[in-house]
């Protein structure tokens, strides 16, 4: 799973939320397909989609969240 | 801090720019230049992440320093004169109206003279006392439902005086206030959430101890501002309109990295201070002591800040300042530091006078030293 959000800000912040909950996540580029932003995102596994949805939810970071983006 | 084989510290301008700074501030400046390099966002790879992380870090630190809990409100500037300039050109003047203390440096009092100039913007007093303390029970006849916004410089650069912020902002109410904390932030911590404070402009290398060439601006709404440099962002690159979140609206172009991980470092190694409060007041004292001299500080202990400013009775304070430095080894600063309108409010314009502004790094040695040059200076 791909989050993406607005700004580097709100990447590092969720990282580190992240890194603080025991998630293992990686930064990745954000593919073209996806949108023309210069910039990284963040891959999760989908077993942990759930727990970072509700992680981002709970702290209000704003994100937009992407499945089957590595075609 | 050597100079002439003399074993004191004699670096006495710290409100122009402190020195010594942490040993780490050059470390990690070095480290960044030379290790780790790459850019603040705008990319995916490790270099890049670990310098966005640092620079995010940095964001924190400052929030805390500043009190706002969300650090995405902390814009990173080249110093506090350029956040100033962003707050007041990104501003719309409904009323055309602006309140500023009479203490206020030149970082405020030029870009309102362009605006002036431009806009026809009308620049009123707010009423203080003779040390330039505003007399907050007075505020209500100065300020009205015209006003646009109220200018504070926190802590003077001229006779060190601290203006209760929290006093005026309840008193201001709705109107919003620009905080000039150029000298204190670093001496001391903000509320600003607590206080409701709109904006709080911030050098880095004064007494957060950091390098020249970082600052900052609190903004408490990015609704309230036009950006005052726009580009890119590394953020909605497909657009030509400036984003408008936190931080990347005021954030256009690079920032200064190696700047920024200087000022981390002077963050998380603050030294415990060389002196103590009390000392430097016994300091501040000693000055007040010598017959031969007038010393501008505050009319109260409670609100003074880390710096003054004296004058000779007979000497012109550039000849002080030059004697103290030739032959005592002494570095002081000399004249109107940029802050024609305080010197006016204070009486000491055209003249100026000789400041006096310690650092964290002072002992009270270096104090007695400097008390017993001037005495030397002074009496012969």
């Amino acid at each position: 799973m791909l989050f993406l959000f607005e700004s580097t800000h709100a990447v590092i912040k969720a990282e580190r939320i992240c890194d603080k909950n025991g998630i293992t996540c990686k930064i990745v580029p954000v593919p073209r397909s996806i949108s023309s932003q210069c910039g990284m995102g963040i891959e999760v596994s989908e077993k942990q989609e759930k727990i970072v949805v509700n992680i981002l939810l709970k702290k209000k970071i704003i994100y937009n969240i992407y499945n089957n983006y590595k075609k | 801090m050597r100079r002439n084989n003399i074993q004191f510290n004699t670096y006495f301008d710290n409100a122009a720019t402190s020195f010594p700074k942490p040993k780490q501030v050059s470390e990690e400046i070095s480290k960044y230049l030379n290790e780790i390099g790459g850019p603040y966002g705008r990319s995916f790879y490790n270099r890049t992440f670990e310098v966005s992380k640092i620079v995010e870090e940095t964001r924190s630190l400052l929030s805390d320093w500043i009190g706002a809990k969300d650090s995405s409100h902390i814009i990173f500037t080249q110093n506090a004169t350029h956040a100033i300039n962003i707050v007041l050109k990104g501003l719309s003047f409904k009323f055309k109206e602006i309140v500023i203390s009479p203490l206020e440096h030149n970082a405020v009092c030029r870009p309102l003279q362009s605006l002036k100039k431009k806009f026809n913007i009308k620049v009123k007093y707010l009423p203080a006392f003779p040390d330039g303390s505003i007399n907050v029970k007075q505020i209500p006849t100065i300020i009205s439902s015209n006003t646009d916004l109220v200018i504070i410089n926190h802590e003077s650069n001229i006779n060190g005086v601290i203006q209760p912020v929290g006093e005026i902002k309840k008193t201001i109410g709705d109107i919003p206030i620009l905080l000039d904390c150029a000298q204190s932030l670093g001496q001391q911590k903000f509320e600003a959430d607590r206080d409701n404070i709109d904006y709080i402009a911030f050098t880095g290398h004064k007494a957060l101890l950091g390098p020249p060439g970082i600052g900052g601006l609190f903004v408490k709404n990015e609704k309230s501002l036009q950006p005052l440099i726009e580009g890119g962002t590394g953020s909605q690159s497909e657009s030509i309109d400036t984003p408008l979140f936190l931080p990347d609206k005021y954030e256009a172009g690079t920032p200064n990295l190696a700047g920024i991980f200087g000022l981390r470092a002077a963050l998380l190694n603050r030294p415990i201070p060389f002196h103590t409060r009390n000392e430097f007041l016994t300091f501040l004292k000693s000055f007040r002591e010598i017959s031969k001299i007038n010393v501008l500080c505050s009319a109260r202990e409670s609100t003074q800040g880390n710096l003054f400013s004296i004058q000779s009775h007979k000497m012109d304070c550039a000849i002080l300042g030059k004697i103290l430095f030739e032959n005592y080894g002494i570095e002081t600063r000399i004249g109107l530091h940029c802050a024609p309108k305080a010197h006016q409010y204070i009486g000491t314009f055209p003249q100026g006078t000789l400041r006096i502004s310690p650092s964290i790094y002072h002992s009270e040695k270096d104090f007695e030293y400097l008390i017993d040059s001037i005495k030397k200076v002074t009496i012969n």
